[in-house]
């Protein structure tokens, strides 16, 4: 009985002596990328869209919900998709709110006289201030304070006043960071 | 005896289920074309831990000789192999992302939108530790590292693991050879989940010499490992990697990166009660210390 308690002690010390400095294994990173497309067509010189998203519907999101502790903004694209003619020139601006129409503005990106056309892609950089603003809506989901749904509007003005039909297919593209613990 | 297997298990163990819980969960998102180059560095380091610690004399007595070893193994993760190149469809450049021991997931950019890889768990070091328990008899010992079954986590999935192997002193066939010679064969086996389960395969050549409290060893190893990995992918139709759109269930082998290893190490006997560390180079190194009790 005494050897089985020394055997049981010099185990246990011998273990955690062992483990002391060993990693932590808890801790996980995953990125959210997600889409919304934007679609219309116009005679006349502008182009505009809006549509809401909501993040949970997003399978990663949907897997992670549980374990996330910290979520930030990483990063955003426009890709236009398909046009109509095959080159336009005007200004690009997206917009993303909170939760819809009605919400706090997140952001407003305006491209200024670009051509757009198949596969024209451009990174939307945020200020300081609007990835902050971004950051605290995506933290007040995972407290469960707020809504996960985003609106976002496509807007491309000063076309060409020539009458003729013009369309425009482009895609928002985000991506978040989410951390968390196991 | 059983209480003792087991806290020692549970002691040393809580890391490897961390890990566990993290991978089983980040699968679902890994194409086929991307699971091996993100596995790989965990089915070496499953490979050189379990072949790690086997002996620490190549001296087989004659006579019957039995013996409990409380072994613990740190596998040393080297920086290349925290990332691996993934696959990428076309229309997207290739740049490194992080293996299972990574930091941050990597993201690429094309036409269809961000692709986002798996993120690691940041890992140095992997912990493990089991206790092993040798037969010998007539030059030739067995020796056996094992667990119970246990089931674990909600889904009550099985994790188990065994290691047995056999070594024959060979320079007991031979007269005036100035130090102790031995071949060993080991297998191994790790049930690490439903979704991933390791075999390891190892050769050892040992050499020893005895001094009169110590001993010197060092040995040759060639080791195979290799994991059947089975998950199943959710399948998100919006996923910009077409790999990622449609549900699927992926089987495939996994081989680990661990070739050849050296080992060097020492061992202080003090009546029954010995204690011996050594370190094996390797893909992935292991730093191996062990409290044995010899009789």
């Amino acid at each position: 009985m005494k050897m089985k308690k020394y055997l049981f002690l010099l185990t246990a010390i011998f273990s955690i002596m062992f483990m002391t400095g060993c990693d932590e294994l808890e801790d996980f990173t995953v990125n959210v990328p997600f889409a919304v497309a934007f679609t219309d067509s116009t005679n006349s010189t502008e182009t505009f869209d809006n549509e809401v998203y909501d993040l949970a519907d997003n399978s990663v999101y949907q897997e992670y919900q549980e374990k996330i502790e910290d979520f930030e903004f990483l990063e955003a694209r426009y890709n236009v998709k398909e046009t109509l003619p095959d080159t336009l020139t005007g200004t690009m601006t997206f917009t993303v709110n909170k939760n819809d129409s009605l919400g706090e503005e997140i952001f407003s990106q305006v491209f200024p006289n670009v051509k757009v056309y198949k596969d024209a892609t451009d990174m939307l950089v945020l200020t300081q201030a609007q990835i902050q603003m971004f950051n605290a809506y995506l933290l007040n989901m995972y407290a469960n304070a707020g809504t996960t749904k985003f609106y976002g509007e496509a807007v491309v003005s000063g076309l060409a006043d020539d009458g003729s039909l013009k369309k425009i297919v482009v895609e928002l593209h985000l991506l978040l960071k989410a951390k968390g613990k196991l | 005896m059983k209480n003792i297997l087991i806290t020692t298990l549970i002691l040393t163990s809580s890391a490897m289920f961390s890990l566990r819980a993290g991978v089983d969960d980040v699968l679902s998102f890994v194409s086929e074309k991307n699971v091996e180059g993100y596995l790989k560095p965990f089915v070496t380091s499953l490979g050189v831990g379990l072949n790690s610690g086997m002996y620490h004399s190549a001296v087989v007595p004659e006579k019957l000789s039995y013996g409990l070893t409380f072994r613990s193994m740190l596998v040393l993760v080297p920086e290349d192999q925290k990332e691996f190149k993934p696959y990428t469809p076309e229309g997207y450049s290739s740049e490194s992302t992080a293996t299972v021991y990574g930091g941050d997931p990597g993201y690429v950019y094309g036409d269809q939108g961000y692709i986002s890889y798996p993120g690691g768990f940041n890992v140095d070091r992997i912990a493990l530790a089991f206790p092993q328990i040798n037969l010998g008899w007539k030059g030739t010992e067995f020796t056996a590292k094992f667990t119970p079954v246990l089931e674990i986590g909600e889904s009550k999935e099985e994790f188990y693991f065994y290691t047995f192997a056999l070594k024959h002193e060979i320079t007991r066939y031979f007269n005036n050879v100035p130090f102790n010679g031995a071949i060993q064969f080991g297998f191994g086996k790790i049930k690490f989940s439903d979704q991933l389960d390791f075999s390891n395969m190892a050769v050892n050549l040992i050499a020893s010499k005895d001094f009169k409290y110590s001993t010197l060893y060092g040995g040759l190893s060639y080791q195979k490992t290799e994991v059947e990995a089975n998950y199943s992918i959710v399948g998100d139709p919006e996923n910009a990697d077409p790999d990622l759109r449609l549900p699927k269930d992926v089987s495939l082998t996994i081989d680990g990166e661990n070739g050849f290893g050296i080992t060097a190490g020492a061992a202080l006997r003090l009546g029954f009660f010995v204690i011996n560390a050594d370190y094996t180079f390797n893909s992935q190194s292991v730093i191996t210390a062990g409290m044995s009790f010899e009789f």
